[in-house]
């Protein structure tokens, strides 16, 4: 399946200021590539322009072969097939587990019976079997971030969007965290872009690492690279905050 | 893009809604407080003066109140302060009526349109008897046999149109049995008996003229019986209803300022709304309040509502400008006594209730 | 058995009549009021800054006034838009549904836009990016979530329109169809010591019906908090924007123009009336500025504009602060009586404003009997005044704001308990800039009722006592409709600069000065 992700020279004004530069980047089919950037650089935004949450000033974004935003083409987020993950979990509170992890695919029109399948084995993956009938209210940080990841992934989505999801939860959690989603990349299969601030997160898990500051690509490589070789300048002095 | 990254989102256990324990104290620490502060509203001006005053609630024109506020302090000794409350007949009832039941009201005199409430005020024995030498050339029918209230001046209801309405050869109404006529269907309008005292006496006494009968066939001529006087000069000024029942003296004054709308003194006979004045029986000042009583007969006080469009009732007076004089008006008004408002009075419920059946449903 | 002067049957059908209308009215206004604040707060509509604001005009003109403008424009015999109407004219039930509406409107609308922009965008972004497209985002979460704000305002509009007199007095009695309020109304007027009696007997057939309106909506508020919905975060990021592409320019021809019809329409009718010199006289070559003058020249009216503005603006800033105290209370501390006071406010907004009076007026004669006793007297009517717009519009806030403390995560606050502030610190530091869009909301729907109040302050005004209102009372009763018209007009135009200045501000920056 040909579903590489390339935005050409898209970028973001926000009432008078560059958010984003216009930057062309490549997110190939099966890839785990981490947004890595300090707060404010414009990461986040880069994101939901992807989501379709906003709309680029310029540029053209492509999945496959299907334009998702150019020249007289706006796909709106609900028809663009990603999965997306929020810093805030965004778990709704007045539905169950089960409830919200079915939703995407109720949408989509899916047979009950066929649902309820996916949702079920969407839940085991992320352990969360036992927790069905729960509503978020009920459930720690961690629990309600790996509904919303169930969430994301219900749909089998191409690209699965992370924003920040780990930023809430305490230091334990996150390292379990790292591993499962890094444990699902490999298992799935699936195509992840990774927002976060938190190098630690961006060079154990992803297989490309994507810097960004003020709107820019500072630099892009392997993790491996990157440690070897940062760009002087702005990314040797980011990386030196551990 | 600031904001996004520095979210917080609820990663507590709590379940939702579930109210924060606090300590027990502020539980009703915060109501008390609120209660409390809401109640000191209540006293944030007390305030104290020295001078005596004496209270007119009145429903003159302002303008005209405006012409009696000077000469009437003269006419009082210098250390009294005469106190003006200016509102609707019917408003100033209902707060009279409001103080009374609380206890007593801060009205010493009063000044309004509708004869039944001074009927009734002296029925419960709230009005102060008063037999004025300065009332003397008001006519006796005018003035309580008991002096309890007297006539000071002279509201008529008439008909009125708006003369722009009628440009063809179909002229205006001339008699309040033309209102009937099919010829005015969903052409006229009058004041809610049910709210304006002048307008329930003269349902009151039309239909003890020409019967309920009457009024059935003004519903027919779908009448609009709503709001008070001044609605209805609105009303055949815009030409939504170019013919009305109304107040002589709200079309002398609406005339006056260029308005197009004219009485018709009708053939079978002008309605006279008696205006009274008395004074309340626990009035703090009974001498203060009978000094104002007598100025307002006094030739001053009388030529000031001539002013205000109103005919006096001392036969002498002029009457207002662009009227019918007095003497002629006299000729085609409907009869008054004491015996008819004692009867109007008695069957007042009736009345009403079987104009809403006829007119209002 | 109810009423003198009326029959059983006539006090029925205006008691079905009062619950019909207002329901109606309740339904109108919570389903525009929905459309609207989603409109303003999640979509790319043309103008949706000016149009937020805009929206809630309607609420800053009295409603005697409006049905005056509305009279104007759609009286059955001469008004200039009449055969839009069905019967021929705005008299009757949609004439008096419309103009409700257009006012009643504010309390779902405003209360809704408060909640969306305290609701973490994120989880109506996390249903698109689901695959749901606008209407089912907002049908499977934004109203799900929103439904406490929604049934609160929808509740208020409900006992608003119980408790209004104004219209159905205008567009309802030329056309014979009393509803309880002015049946009230004509028991006060014209019944003596008897029709008093028999008028507040009339009231509190009306606040029965009230009391079973706000048990019934506190159940279903209370139904969905069991459920466990009811959270919104903290304020976070900015929402995006949903894009109505296609349907861009009709939808915002569509907004611009309810604008027109509920706002500039009325607005031009006053114009007119003010500007003829009487009323039905509208032909441009007879336009004059005597009636603006006039009102501009009445010696009350500078008197009235300082009382009015000495009135609304602290009483309306005391009644939000006890408001946000008291549903702090209620909610947060589970204090049973706060609850118990926040609820029994809703009896004196069910109340018509004459009733109030009458009672504040037993009540006044009552203390300054007492304050006589000791040699003080209280001859400002200002206090009283005070006191019943307090008492009359206190409900508002206070409901307005326990459904806004309902909403948000308490994690939010014993995060701050946890850091040790004080009860005091934590309302100012913690909930006062939560809360900042429901407050400054609150304010308005407090602060301009109060600004042109009518019903009450013309009973309860006295010498050095003139408001808004009663000048206003003066000019139609015993002036003539196009000063009457003026004064509106002039009120009504500054509300629109007001509005105009304060669009696109940001509540807490309001509420901090900046």
């Amino acid at each position: 399946m040909m579903s590489d992700l390339r935005l050409m020279g898209v970028s973001k004004r926000f009432g008078g200021k560059d958010v984003l530069m216009p930057m062309d980047m490549l997110v190939t089919n099966g890839a785990f590539v981490s947004l890595l950037g300090p707060s404010g650089c414009g990461k986040t935004t880069l994101l939901r322009l992807i989501a379709g949450l906003e709309t680029p000033s310029s540029g053209q974004i492509v999945l496959g072969n299907t334009t998702l935003y150019g020249p007289g083409v706006n796909i709106p987020p609900e028809k663009r097939r990603f999965g997306m993950v929020f810093q805030s979990y965004a778990v709704w509170p007045h539905m169950n587990v089960f409830e919200n992890v079915e939703y995407p695919l109720k949408v989509r029109g899916m047979a009950r019976p066929e649902r309820r399948e996916r949702v079920m084995k969407m839940l085991a993956l992320v352990h969360m079997e036992g927790l069905t009938d729960r509503y978020p209210h009920q459930l720690s940080g961690g629990q309600q971030q790996r509904a919303a990841l169930a969430r994301g992934l219900v749909m089998e989505p191409p690209v699965l969007l992370l924003d920040e999801p780990l930023s809430n939860l305490d230091a334990r959690l996150r390292a379990e965290m790292r591993r499962e989603i890094r444990d699902l990349h490999r298992s799935l299969g699936i195509t992840i872009l990774y927002v976060t601030h938190d190098q630690r997160e961006a060079f154990e898990m992803a297989t490309r690492i994507v810097i960004i500051n003020e709107g820019r690509i500072e630099q892009e490589g392997g993790p491996g690279e990157i440690r070897e070789n940062p760009a002087p300048g702005f990314v040797s002095e980011f990386l030196s905050h551990v | 893009m600031k904001n996004s990254e520095s979210r917080s989102g609820g990663s507590s256990l709590n379940p939702t809604g579930r109210p924060f324990s606090g300590s027990p104290a502020s539980n009703t620490l915060f109501p008390v407080a609120a209660v409390l502060l809401l109640l000191s509203l209540l006293f944030f001006t007390p305030s104290c003066s020295g001078k005596k005053k004496v209270w007119i609630y009145t429903s003159i024109y302002k303008e005209v109140i405006e012409t009696m506020r000077e000469p009437l302090s003269k006419a009082m000794p210098p250390d009294v302060e005469v106190m003006w409350f200016q509102s609707g007949s019917e408003n100033i009832a209902s707060k009279v009526n409001a103080e009374l039941a609380a206890g007593a009201s801060r009205a010493d005199l009063v000044l309004t349109s509708d004869p039944f409430w001074y009927y009734e005020l002296k029925d419960q024995g709230c009005l102060l008897p008063y037999k004025s030498e300065a009332a003397r050339d008001i006519p006796d029918i005018y003035v309580d046999p008991d002096g309890a209230y007297a006539g000071v001046r002279l509201p008529v209801m008439v008909i009125g149109y708006n003369p722009r309405y009628f440009t063809d050869n179909s002229g205006p109404p001339r008699s309040w049995k033309d209102l009937a006529d099919p010829r005015f269907k969903r052409l006229i309008s009058m004041p809610n008996p049910l709210e304006s005292g002048s307008s329930f006496t003269a349902v009151a006494l039309l239909q003890s003229r020409f019967g309920w009968d009457y009024f059935e066939r003004l519903r027919a001529n779908d009448i609009i019986a709503a709001g008070g006087n001044s609605s209805v000069i609105t009303r055949m000024e815009t030409r939504e209803r170019p013919v009305g029942i109304v107040l002589l003296e709200n079309v002398l004054k609406a005339w006056d300022k260029g308005s197009p709308v004219r009485p018709v003194y009708p053939s079978d006979g002008t309605i006279p709304v008696l205006s009274p004045i008395a004074i309340l029986r626990d009035t703090r000042n009974p001498e203060l309040a009978k000094k104002a009583y007598d100025w307002f007969f006094s030739d001053e006080a009388q030529r000031a509502i001539v002013r205000g469009s109103m005919y006096s009732l001392i036969e002498s007076a002029p009457s207002p400008e662009h009227s019918l004089p007095y003497t002629e008006l006299k000729k085609s008004m409907m009869p008054w006594s004491a015996g008819i408002l004692a009867q109007m009075f008695a069957e007042r419920a009736v009345i009403k209730s079987k104009f809403s059946e006829t007119v209002l449903r | 058995m109810f009423a003198d002067g009326v029959s059983n049957s006539a006090v029925i059908e205006a008691l079905a009549r009062s619950l019909s209308l207002s329901l109606v009215v309740a339904l109108v206004s919570g389903a525009t009021g929905c459309l609207a604040a989603w409109l303003v707060t999640r979509s790319d509509v043309g103008g949706s800054r000016a149009l937020a604001g805009l929206f809630s005009m309607p609420y800053a003109i009295p409603a005697y006034l409006l049905g005056m403008a509305w009279i104007v424009l759609g009286n059955p015999a001469v008004g200039a838009i009449r055969e839009l109407f069905p019967e021929g004219g705005i008299y009757g039930f949609h004439g008096m549904v419309l103009v409700e509406s257009t006012v009643a409107f504010a309390f779902p609308y405003l209360e809704l836009k408060a909640g969306f922009e305290r609701m973490d965008p994120s989880l109506e972004e996390a249903a698109r990016t689901s695959g749901a497209g606008p209407w089912r985002v907002f049908r499977d979460v934004s109203f799900p979530l929103l439904w406490p704000p929604l049934v609160n305002g929808m509740c208020l509009s409900f006992l608003y329109t119980l408790s209004s007199f104004g219209v159905p007095a205008m567009l309802g009695m030329p056309v014979r169809q009393f509803v309880l309020t002015t049946l009230i109304y004509s028991q006060f007027k014209l019944g003596g010591m008897a029709g008093i009696w028999s008028g507040l007997r009339l009231s509190l057939l009306l606040l029965v019906m009230a009391m079973l309106v706000l048990a019934l909506s506190n159940r279903l508020v209370g139904l969905q908090r069991r459920r466990g919905g009811a959270i919104t975060g903290s304020r976070v990021s900015r929402p995006g924007l949903v894009r109505l592409s296609g349907a861009r320019v009709p939808v915002t021809a569509a907004a611009w123009a309810v604008f027109a019809l509920v706002v500039a329409l009325p607005w031009g009718a006053l114009a007119f009336s003010a500007l003829a010199p009487v009323a039905g006289s509208y032909s441009p070559s007879e336009w004059t500025l005597r009636n603006l003058e006039y009102v501009l020249n009445l010696p009350e009216f500078r008197e009235a504009l300082v009382n009015s503005l000495a009135l609304s603006l602290p009483v309306a800033t005391f009644v939000v602060g006890s408001g946000f105290v008291l549903a702090f209370a209620a909610v947060r501390r589970g204090s049973r009586l706060a609850a118990r006071l926040v609820e029994s406010m809703g009896v004196p907004f069910s109340t018509p404003g004459t009733v109030i009076a009458i009672l504040l007026i037993f009540a006044a004669t009552w203390v300054s009997a007492a304050l006589g006793r000791v040699g003080l007297s209280l001859d400002s009517p200002l206090v009283w005044i005070a006191l019943a717009y307090a008492v009359k519009y206190c409900a508002v806030s206070a409901r307005m704001l326990t459904a806004a403390y309902r909403q948000v995560h308490p994690s939010l606050e014993e995060a701050a308990v946890v850091s040790g502030a004080t009860t005091f610190i934590l309302l100012r530091t913690i909930w006062l800039p939560l809360l900042s869009r429901t407050v400054l909301a609150a304010w308005f729907l407090t602060a301009l009722p109060m600004f042109t109040e009518l019903t009450m302050s013309v009973l309860l005004t006295g010498p050095g006592g003139a408001t808004l209102g009663t000048v206003l009372f003066q000019l139609q009763e015993y002036a003539d409709q196009p000063s009457a018209a003026a004064l509106a007009w002039i009120l009504l135009s500054a509300a629109l600069v007001g509005a105009f200045f304060m669009r696109g501000r940001r509540a807490e920056e309001i509420l901090e000065g900046r």
